[in-house]
């Protein structure tokens, strides 16, 4: 087994708490309805892939037809780098303070890149690690804040299918998910399952937190994750929502250096060093992303359609050659 | 060598670029304690109590066409910049809207800040010391006389 | 097991006449002011006994070799003959190796062996007769404990040996003598439990240790490069130890040990990162105790390594973050504080580390001095004078007693708290998570031997656990049979 299912499992689950912690829709009774429906529809539109990993195929990282997945998490990558730099710098005039943080990030995901697969899934467990530890903490230190009266200001269930289809829209790590069941092969389907039953209840326990601390508060937060942070005291401080940078950034930069690892690895067939164009091109996509002040979340919607759809093509095609290169083999460990 | 002579320029950038960043030191702060906010028409005006020391306060005031700007102007003639994320108490009237606190949130306040009505919100924050009002809310929320009220409370409409 | 030692004369083999002997080995000696030649006839055949000054007891030399062999009248055909009789038939010494060439004569001599060449044989008989001047077994000035042994290895390699089978009378602890350098021809000592170890790990370290090409090993620097992988790492991947009792834990586990002549430092293969937050004084007492010691240990670790960078991070970028009292305390220290947070914080930094190497390097009479000096007037004068504010000298002084808690890992806090503390002061907690980041990707990509250095945390093993959470009980520990492989 090249990677094991819970190491799989987490570095999708990394994916999805950059999402929650990115998050602009306000906590309320329609989002959560809307992510659990979503996730759902995810879970049947996952299914077959675990039919077709019972074939005896393996996933060979050079193939001409992987470059797809290489464009995708290129893409997908400068959306990360443009949702990070969103959180850090919300006042689009800190300009020059975007490109320091963009350039440093780009740094740390070229250096961090070279490890193998495996080495970057034992990091994922610690970063996730920390952020159930933080989690813990949040909930410990708003505890006091929770007023159940604030949940009726929010439980009106309109728009549920736009939640829904936003948070499909976000869920960019499905076609990561392909390339990871394939690598873990055995018990993929453990994985697989435990991934989705975790996103949920991370997912709705993150939601119910914050419509019970914020309430309608959250409509006016343009992150409402953080809004929660700074409700949440443990030790008397005044507000805690500083901390919670240094795990959001790692989350982040875990969810990137992965993109640029496995996107690399993927092109190393055709270009020298891909690592530093891999990372360079998705700080300046996000970076331009950035200076976009209209919702892309159509785009979003319709990519992570397609490259789902072009990753069961891929699959189901298969590969008939195993892989025996020895560099595939030492990303692959 | 190549790395190590790049990751030395790295370590002399950074010594070099310690003086670059847009942070403020601690001694070029003054942190804003209290704040009475009223809206007339579109214009906001404020009156802020920053710390001097650890007893005291001093009352500035200030408007402009959003509180940011209305914090800015009220630290013009004194030098110093005026940090709002330490804020205990908003004292607002009648005329706050939920728009206005969502303003006041942006400038980095904490939805947890106390927040008290009076008709003259400007007026009883630059003739009152706010410390002792501060306190004084605590220990009524203490002791049951009083439920707790907060910016957050405020937009729930409690 | 010798390992690439290519030397003029080492497939020299030795002269059948005893002054060709003599005048080889007086040349390839350059005539050596310490080497000693001792003319004797034994039963008629004319002999010498070659040793050298000072690596030999010359009571032992009397008693055991000289007086006997004076007094030996036998009747011998030949050379060959009287070393046969001296050799099965006498048994002056326990150790008692026979040479054939100039190389290992040499190496015998320089190793406080007594060598007796006799005219008309091509071989020479060693005997073990060393008394070289050696430290004495004392407390390690390392790994210092307090309910544990109080006994250390030594810079002999024998010694170190027996301090191990001493607790280890296992007839699977093994020990493979071996001789590396190309000039020192330094002795040292593979150990492990060949029912524990596992082949393929020994077989990699051997192959490890044949790719040396040193001239000499002093230390057990020398020697830790090559047992690692080629790319840089920030934490070892292999542990260092001054201490018998741990190194036989570690043994047991189903680890090589390397012992090298000259340091009493051990160096065992693989280590793992959990491993720098244990001590033996953990064993000794209750499992609540040394639970709640380790979790200081961590702590500690952390407050060592991240207490100045994050103080200085928020206390600019996130003053939010303090509450009011310890806020407005800060803001009043630094009120005519001259310079900025992060130049104050290195400074105060820098000046510790010159002191404490200073302490290091000191004669003891005066290391006093100088903590009184430099702890107790500069930082006053400092303090009182407002070039430095309270509140950074005890951030600092915190991160660094912090540190000490934590020896093994004394070098990386050192260094990176530097940097963190630059990335914090200049980045805030973002260039704090980058630093981090770049730290833990460095930490879990550390892989010797495919073991990896984060192991057990991750990968991550239930089992393994319960020695790092928490100290596990031995009635609980002694079904375990805890060894490497099961965390690889």
């Amino acid at each position: 087994m090249k990677l094991s299912y819970g190491q799989m499992c987490i570095i999708v689950l990394i994916y999805r708490i950059f999402i929650i912690m990115s998050a602009t829709e306000p906590y309320c009774a329609a989002w959560m309805a809307g992510s659990a429906l979503s996730l759902g529809v995810q879970f049947l539109i996952m299914l077959p892939l675990l039919s077709i990993l019972k074939r005896p195929v393996e996933f060979e990282f050079r193939g001409k037809k992987n470059i797809i997945f290489s464009v995708f998490f290129i893409i997908w990558g400068a959306v990360t780098f443009r949702k990070f730099i969103s959180v850090m710098h919300p006042d689009q005039r800190s300009s020059a303070s975007a490109l320091i943080s963009i350039l440093l990030l780009a740094a740390v995901c070229i250096y961090c890149s070279g490890v193998t697969l495996r080495a970057a899934g034992r990091c994922s467990v610690i970063v996730f690690g920390i952020f159930i530890f933080s989690l813990a903490v949040l909930v410990l230190g708003s505890y006091s804040g929770i007023k159940a009266d604030n949940f009726s200001h929010v439980s009106d269930t309109k728009g549920i299918i736009s939640y829904a289809v936003r948070d499909f829209a976000q869920s960019g790590e499905l076609v990561l998910l392909f390339i990871l069941c394939a690598l873990t092969r055995e018990k993929a389907a453990k994985g697989f399952n435990l991934y989705f039953l975790i996103r949920l209840i991370i997912t709705q326990a993150t939601a119910l937190l914050g419509t019970l601390v914020l309430g309608r508060l959250s409509y006016h937060l343009e992150f409402p994750f953080f809004g929660i942070c700074s409700f949440s005291q443990p030790f008397d401080v005044q507000r805690s929502d500083a901390l919670f940078v240094i795990v959001f950034s790692m989350v982040c930069i875990v969810n990137l250096t992965i993109n640029t690892l496995i996107s690399s690895e993927i092109l190393k067939n055709f270009i020298k060093k891909p690592q530093y164009l891999t990372a360079l091109l998705m700080a300046a996509g996000g970076y331009i992303l950035y200076f976009l002040s209209y919702d892309t979340i159509i785009i979003e919607f319709v990519l992570v359609a397609v490259f789902i759809a072009a990753s069961y093509i891929i699959m189901a095609a298969g590969t008939s050659e195993t892989t025996n290169h020895p560099e595939a083999k030492k990303v692959q460990e | 060598m190549k790395k190590i002579i790049l990751m030395l320029l790295a370590v002399i950038a950074m010594f070099s670029m310690s003086s670059c960043s847009d942070s403020l030191e601690v001694r070029d702060r003054k942190f804003v304690q209290s704040a009475g906010v009223s809206l007339d028409g579109k214009k906001v005006n404020v009156t802020v109590r920053v710390f001097d020391g650890f007893d005291e306060t001093v009352a500035y005031t200030g408007s402009g066409k959003n509180f940011e700007d209305a914090i800015d102007d009220s630290e013009k003639y004194q030098g110093k910049d005026f940090y709002t994320g330490h804020m205990e108490l908003l004292v607002t009237d009648k005329s706050c809207t939920n728009e206005l606190l969502s303003q006041i949130i942006k400038a980095n306040v904490s939805p947890s800040c106390l927040i008290l009505d009076n008709s003259d919100p400007l007026d009883y924050v630059a003739e009152n010391e706010t410390i002792k009002i501060v306190e004084i809310l605590h220990t009524a929320v203490r002791n049951h006389l009083r439920e707790e009220k907060t910016i957050c409370d405020k937009i729930n409409g409690r | 097991m010798d390992m690439n030692i290519k030397l003029d004369y080492q497939d020299e083999k030795l002269d059948a006449s005893l002054d060709v002997k003599l005048k080889r080995i007086k040349e390839i000696t350059q005539e050596s002011s310490d080497l000693l030649i001792n003319d004797v006839t034994v039963s008629g055949i004319k002999c010498s006994l070659l040793c050298c000054e000072g690596m030999l007891s010359t009571s032992t030399i009397t008693q055991l070799v000289l007086v006997p062999l004076t007094n030996l009248k036998i009747t011998c055909k030949n050379s060959e003959e009287l070393l046969e009789h001296i050799n099965k038939n006498m048994l002056l010494s326990v150790d008692r190796p026979l040479a054939d060439n100039y190389a290992d004569v040499i190496r015998l001599i320089n190793s406080g062996f007594a060598v007796l060449i006799t005219h008309g044989s091509k071989q020479a008989l060693a005997f073990g007769v060393q008394g070289y001047n050696t430290r004495g077994i004392d407390e390690p000035s390392s790994d210092q404990n307090v309910t544990g042994a109080h006994d250390g290895f030594t810079e002999t390699v024998r010694t170190n040996m027996s301090l191990v089978r001493r607790r280890m009378k296992s007839p699977f602890m093994k020990f493979e003598l071996f001789i590396m350098g190309k000039k020192s021809h330094t002795d040292l000592c593979l150990c492990y439990m060949t029912d524990r170890v596992s082949k393929e790990l020994l077989g990699r370290i051997k192959k490890s240790l044949k790719q040396i090409d040193l001239e000499t090993i002093l230390s057990s620097g020398y020697i830790i490069p090559f047992l690692e992988e080629k790319k840089p790492s920030i934490f070892d991947s292999v542990s260092v130890t001054e201490r018998p009792d741990v190194l036989c834990s570690k043994l047991l586990e189903g680890r090589v040990a390397l012992m090298i002549d000259g340091t009493p430092f051990v160096v065992v293969i693989p280590g793992l990162f959990s491993e720098n937050f244990q001590t033996m004084d953990d064993y000794n007492c209750k499992p609540y105790y040394a639970a709640f010691i380790r979790w200081i240990k961590y702590a500690a670790f952390f407050i060592a390594l991240l207490l100045p960078g994050v103080y200085v991070s928020i206390a600019v970028y996130y003053p939010e973050f303090l509450n009011r009292t310890l806020l407005l305390l800060l803001a009043q220290a630094e009120e005519n504080a001259p310079l900025s947070l992060i130049t104050e914080s290195f400074i105060v930094l820098l000046m510790y580390e010159i002191i404490k190497e200073a302490g290091v390097r000191l004669p003891k009479a005066i290391g006093g001095a100088v903590s009184i000096v430099a702890g107790i007037i500069i930082g006053d004068a400092a303090v009182d004078s407002g070039l430095i504010s309270t509140p950074m000298l005890t951030i600092i002084a915190i991160s660094v007693i912090s540190g000490f808690v934590v020896p093994d890992l004394s070098y990386q806090i050192t260094v990176f708290r530097f940097l963190f503390l630059l990335s914090g002061g200049i980045f805030g907690l973002f260039g704090i998570s980058l630093l981090g980041a770049l730290m833990l990707f460095n930490v879990c990509s550390t892989e010797d031997y495919d073991y990896p250095l984060t192991s057990p945390i991750s990968p991550f093993k239930p089992r393994s656990m319960r020695d790092i959470i928490t100290r596990v009980g031995f009635r609980k520990m002694q079904h375990g049979n805890f060894t490497v492989e099961k965390i690889k």
